[in-house]
């Protein structure tokens, strides 16, 4: 198991690597950075003074060479556009995000493994047919649409949630519930098929013939193993939500890394962009990590030794 | 700045303005808070607090459930639907933009471009009216670079609407079915309908283009590096005098100029005597006018939703800045 985890942590470190090199070299082989820096109509002069200022009339190995050495002391450089270190921002921005996709996460699983548990157990009749339908809502609106009509109605029309910022606990509820909304739809379908085909499979039926209670079949034996393609899904799913928590995030005005890298591209703030693609992919081979551990735990016929 | 350095200074600046600096959340807000000394009055308002909110229908949702006062930037759809918000004032005013057209193969005798009757006729094409009531109600068309108020500026009237002159022009310029005008850039993200409505009513009268939407970033780096060579595109020249507008368009950010005007420009730029630098800008400006070197296009505006609090008009000092100041002289009802 240890051999296991520090060979993922090591491939997982050279995903990093190369995303690196990829965003680098995103950012300086497209148009020169400094045209893009400049005000409109300047000349060689406060062009030559940009790329100086940036480091960008190096060589380009020079140039990653630099800035690889400074994120590994985590220094991302300074924002163009706000004149502040990058890395100062990021962790600045990094609670509002981490507080969205956690709530996000917490409210599409704990409704979407509830939902398919009863959708499993109850294959015809009403609820099943408003959770197959809730879902299928779910997967059908884009979360910027579901985020502008949340506003519509509970903002301006019922005018019982803030409409948009940062600060309490009612300012999270929309924005987590766009995002959570799409991927609970997904755990519902996922779980209640996972569930279906464990509650067919041979053990489950030895429980039963030993006379367990349906709470112990379903909650103690069959959710753990039906549960493991959910938590697969939900660690790969980390990387989506975090993308698609840009749009939620614009739309609410919400404060965190999605906004931040939506305006570092506006703004033509590489500095930014870079740091934040470079944090979000450190943050998914995390995640991967502790899914495969999760892994372990959920099923003990996994054996990395 | 001695003391805290240049960092320190940015986390908490001190200014000489009407508002006291109390804090910044880069890209998400900024608190200022009322300076009862401050010189030409004291500020009405206590605390004022800017956010940054990127999506206009929240904007406008806010101004409309009172968690904002003043929302700015309502354009097109919003513009339409805050006039209808019983409780909400519009108010709009010009921003010292004017958007022109640009092409740059004007100067190669081989493109179409080249002949002044193809340029006029693309600048009859257009129907400045209706893309302005559209993209950007509360302007209108315009027919000169220059704004009103600069003493330099020469104002010309707005070309009309005539697509059947423009057809009868191209057809004496020798292309009666039209021709390819090669690539267009309209100006970034928002306003690419209002470049795409442009392409459309070139399309009428027979000259098609192949429109390319490009983002801000991309599309200033191509326009700035000179790699809208061959192509058009749409400009915005935002300084406030003509004598700084066209020196933006004809220095750093320019694809080519007539010789003749290049060196009124270089005399211009020479001249100390104020009638004479007059005399020649005027010059200048009528043969850009003339050859339809730029085709001007429409005013923009910022139309912003004003909330039920705010009393007055808060643009009333300067109506050319985009944004609502003095502060000191935004006052609330209550």
């Amino acid at each position: 198991m240890k051999r296991y985890i520090i060979r993922r942590f090591i491939f997982g470190v050279i995903v990093v690597w190369i995303v690196s090199v990829m965003i680098f070299l995103a950012t300086r082989i497209g148009p020169d950075p400094a045209l893009m820096i400049a005000s409109p109509g300047a000349d060689e002069a406060e062009l030559n003074s940009i790329r100086e200022r940036f480091g960008l009339n190096e060589p380009l190995p020079v140039q990653y060479f630099i800035f690889i050495k400074k994120v590994l002391q985590a220094d991302f450089g300074e924002s163009i556009y706000y004149g502040l270190p990058v890395a100062e921002i990021l962790w600045q921005r990094l609670p509002a995000s981490l507080m969205l996709v956690g709530t996000a996460k917490f409210i599409s699983l704990s409704f979407g493994i509830l939902a398919g548990v009863l959708a499993a157990r109850r294959r015809t009749g009403f609820t099943n047919n408003l959770l197959r339908w809730f879902s299928f809502l779910g997967l059908s609106m884009p979360n910027f649409w579901i985020a502008m009509l949340l506003i519509l109605i509970f903002s301006v029309q019922l005018k019982l949630l803030p409409t948009g910022g940062y600060g309490t606990f009612w300012h999270l509820l929309m924005p987590a519930f766009s995002l959570g909304w799409y991927f609970s739809a997904g755990y519902t379908r996922l779980t209640e098929s996972s569930l279906l085909q464990v509650l067919n499979s041979e053990y489950i039926k030895l429980c039963r013939v030993k006379g367990l209670t349906e709470l112990s079949v379903v909650g103690k034996h069959a959710l753990k193993n039906a549960l493991i393609p959910v938590v697969t899904l939900a660690g790969m799913n980390i990387v989506l939500m975090i993308s698609g928590a840009v749009a939620v995030e614009m739309v609410f005005a919400w404060p965190g890394l999605g906004l931040l890298m939506y305006h570092g591209a506006i703004y033509r703030d590489f500095n930014v962009v870079q740091a934040v693609i470079l944090f979000i992919s450190a943050m998914m081979v995390f995640m991967n990590l502790v899914v495969d551990i999760l892994y372990a735990y959920l099923d003990p016929r996994i054996r990395y030794d | 700045m001695e003391k805290v350095g240049d960092a320190g200074f940015k986390k908490h600046p001190i200014g000489a303005g009407p508002y006291k600096f109390v804090e910044i959340v880069p890209g998400v807000k900024l608190v200022g808070e009322a300076f009862e000394e401050y010189w030409r009055k004291v500020p009405h308002v206590k605390r004022l607090e800017f956010h940054i909110i990127p999506e206009p229908a929240t904007r406008l949702a806010m101004v409309k459930r009172g968690e904002a006062d003043i929302g700015t930037l309502m354009q097109g759809v919003f513009y339409e639907d805050l006039k209808k918000s019983p409780n909400l004032r519009m108010l709009a005013p010009l921003s010292p933009v004017r958007w022109i057209t640009y092409l740059t193969t004007q100067w190669d005798p081989k493109s179409p471009w080249a002949d002044p009757r193809v340029r006029q006729a693309a600048s009859l094409a257009i129907d400045r009216q209706t893309l302005a009531d559209v993209h950007m109600p509360g302007c209108g068309p315009v027919g000169a670079i220059g704004l009103e108020g600069d003493p330099l500026a020469v104002d010309f009237p707005p070309p009309p609407y005539d697509p059947e002159k423009a057809k009868k022009l191209l057809t004496e310029a020798g292309y009666p079915k039209g021709f390819h005008g090669g690539k267009f850039y309209p100006y970034q993200g928002g306003y690419w309908p209002y470049g795409e409505q442009i392409a459309t009513y070139w399309k009428a009268v027979g000259i098609t283009v192949e429109t390319v939407l490009l983002d801000k970033p991309a599309l200033l780096a191509m326009r700035e590096g000179g790699k809208m060579k061959g192509g058009i595109f749409i400009d915005n020249p935002t300084s406030p005098t003509i004598g700084g507008r066209l020196s933006t368009l004809f220095s750093g950010g320019s694809y080519g100029n007539y010789p003749d005007i290049q060196a009124l420009w270089e005399q211009y730029r020479k001249e100390t005597t104020p009638q004479g630098r007059k005399e020649l800008i005027t010059r200048i400006q009528k043969l850009i006018h003339e050859r339809t070197m730029w085709i001007p296009l429409t005013s923009t505006n910022s139309p912003a939703a004003i909330g039920p609090r705010v009393k007055g008009n808060p643009y009333k000092i300067q109506p050319l800045i985009w944004f609502t100041v003095p502060f000191e002289d935004i006052e609330l009802v209550n």
